[in-house]
């Protein structure tokens, strides 16, 4: 908008033709962004005796004065469109009355914000109930309308958080049944190859050997189908942010991790697994079948991310906390594989990171490491990665061993 | 330990899976399907122990366990649970049982648990 200046009386309209020159005029002056102030005929009473003023006011000071009375004593002020000469409504409002007042003013020094119209449209009162009425009901419709769209939205969000929550439980429970389902033939499958395991070892010849060898195969393979059915479970308790049921009983990690290892040896001859235990047993209150998965999982990825071969040493010790008497239990598993590149390290327990040095080219779907951790650290443990790219990763995991848990 | 090893669990696979375990370490052994079925059994045989599924038809693990209770059978036969639910130490907890076994169970974990209750004095 161009500076106006203070315009004053711009028009005393007596008729449509006219008031429609005022507002082309108008029109010409003010852009779109322009605020109006448009003040509706219930503050008439009060303005009257300023309209006389109005048409006088000589200096800024006055203009100011009349501007903020009329946008602080309530006014309905706000952006409307300029009233186009076609507006039957207010027209017929200029017919009852005849006289419109446009006044347009910007004061040099003039602290209202914007440039202001200001429309007084002089009308008959029953033009103003009419108007009033309208106006009350419009805005009761659209108070009902507002009310009811927030209830309706409330209400459909309501609903896709029911719909999500059953959704949720209805695959826990498939997820549930299935795991179940899927759990009573791998232990038939276990529990026939380990007693096969047995019996063919007793029948001392080499092919009894070669069965039991066989069979011990079978079982490493059903107990990995176990271990993924759990991590699924698992994965999906994370995914949903609810903690494990950890259950804790009498484990000797040691032992523990000798068995794991030698699932491996079964069937892995192309790395060396050595252990190394600083103690002969290192018994704590865990969860033994997750504590098994994690182990399985950590040397699983030793294996399989160095794909060359290399020795793979696992260490147990217990080490002595900093700032408390309780001792950590600490298993570190370290290969000579691949290696992490450091822009990854960070990531390596998070759901479906891999790194990029072995996407494309080993199979991996990211979510090993991120069960394993969820499980420790459940445990009240730590699990962490240092790696060197190309020379080899050394996962550590730490346990506290001062809550011993007793089996029932 | 005089008299049978009783086996209730409704899978097939199971049935033949322990029956073949405990009878490779001398056990004898009697299988029932369900609760039910597992009722009738001991009306006519005293097991030393049983090894109890909980998910079974007609009358699961837990209703069985009950049952045996409400009629003063539950006394002098301790009780292992094997079960596939997630939730086994919880299951076995309802029963009031003496040891449980999550399936799948390794040899070792289900012979220790036989070892275990073989170890404790007879109630």
């Amino acid at each position: 908008m161009p500076d106006l200046g203070i315009l004053g009386l711009v028009a005393r309209l007596a008729d449509p033709g006219t008031r429609r020159e005022a507002a082309q005029s108008l029109a010409r002056h003010l852009g779109a962004d322009d605020l109006i102030v448009f003040v509706p005929d219930p503050e008439l009473d009060l303005l009257l005796p300023a309209l006389g003023f109005v048409q006088t006011l000589p200096s800024a000071r006055d203009w100011r004065s009349f501007l903020a009375a009329c946008i602080s004593a309530g006014r309905h002020t706000g952006r409307l469109p300029f009233p186009d000469a076609g507006d039957t409504a207010y027209a017929s409002g200029v017919a009852v009355e005849k006289t419109v007042l446009v006044l347009v003013g910007q004061a040099p020094d003039v602290t209202v914000p914007v440039e202001c119209v200001v429309l007084l449209p002089l009308i008959g009162a029953a033009f103003r109930n009419e108007q009033a009425a309208r106006i009350a009901s419009a805005q009761s419709a659209v108070a009902r309308q507002a009310a009811a769209e927030a209830m309706s939205l409330a209400a459909a969000l309501d609903a896709v958080r029911r719909e999500l929550q059953q959704a949720l439980r209805v695959r826990d429970e498939f997820l549930a049944s299935i795991s179940h389902d899927l759990r009573t033939p791998l232990a038939t499958i276990r529990g026939l190859a380990q007693l096969g395991v047995r019996q063919a070892g007793r029948i001392g010849t080499p092919e009894g050997a070669r069965l039991a060898e066989r069979l011990a195969i079978v079982d490493v393979a059903a107990g990995k189908m176990n271990a993924m059915i759990g991590d699924l479970l698992d994965l999906t308790r994370l995914e949903t942010g609810r903690p494990l049921e950890i259950t804790r009983q009498s484990v000797d990690l040691v032992a523990l991790v000798q068995a794991v290892a030698q699932d491996y040896r079964h069937e892995d001859s192309l790395h060396g697994i050595a252990i190394d235990c600083a103690v002969p047993e290192l018994i704590g209150g865990w969860d033994a079948d997750r504590l098994e998965r994690v182990l399985t999982n950590v040397l699983g990825n030793a294996i399989k991310y160095s794909p060359d071969g290399g020795e793979i040493l696992i260490r147990v010790r217990s080490v002595p906390d900093d700032a408390t008497d309780h001792q950590w239990a600490e298993v570190t598993v370290q290969d000579r594989g691949l290696g992490i590149p450091a822009a990854d390290l960070p990531h390596v327990f998070e759901r479906f990171h891999r790194g990029r040095n072995v996407v494309g080219r080993i199979k991996g779907t990211g979510i090993g490491l991120a069960g394993a951790r969820q499980i420790v650290e459940q445990h009240g443990g730590s699990i962490s990665a240092s790696s060197v790219e190309g020379a080899g990763t050394t996962l550590t995991l730490r346990l506290p061993i001062s809550d011993q848990g007793t089996a029932i | 330990m005089s008299g049978p090893i009783l086996i209730v669990d409704d899978d097939a696979g199971m049935q033949t899976t322990l029956a073949a375990i405990l009878e490779d370490e001398g056990y004898e052994v009697v299988i029932a399907a369900d609760g039910i079925d597992a009722l009738e059994k001991l009306t006519t045989i005293q097991p030393w122990l049983m090894l109890l599924d909980i998910g079974l038809p007609r009358m699961d693990g837990i209703a069985l366990a009950a049952e045996m209770e409400r009629r003063g059978l539950r006394a002098g036969i301790p009780i292992i649970v094997l079960t596939a639910d997630g939730s086994v130490q919880q299951k076995a907890a309802k029963v009031g049982a003496d040891g449980y076994v999550a399936k799948p169970f390794t040899l070792a974990q289900l012979l220790e648990q036989i070892d275990r209750v073989l170890a404790s004095p007879n109630d």
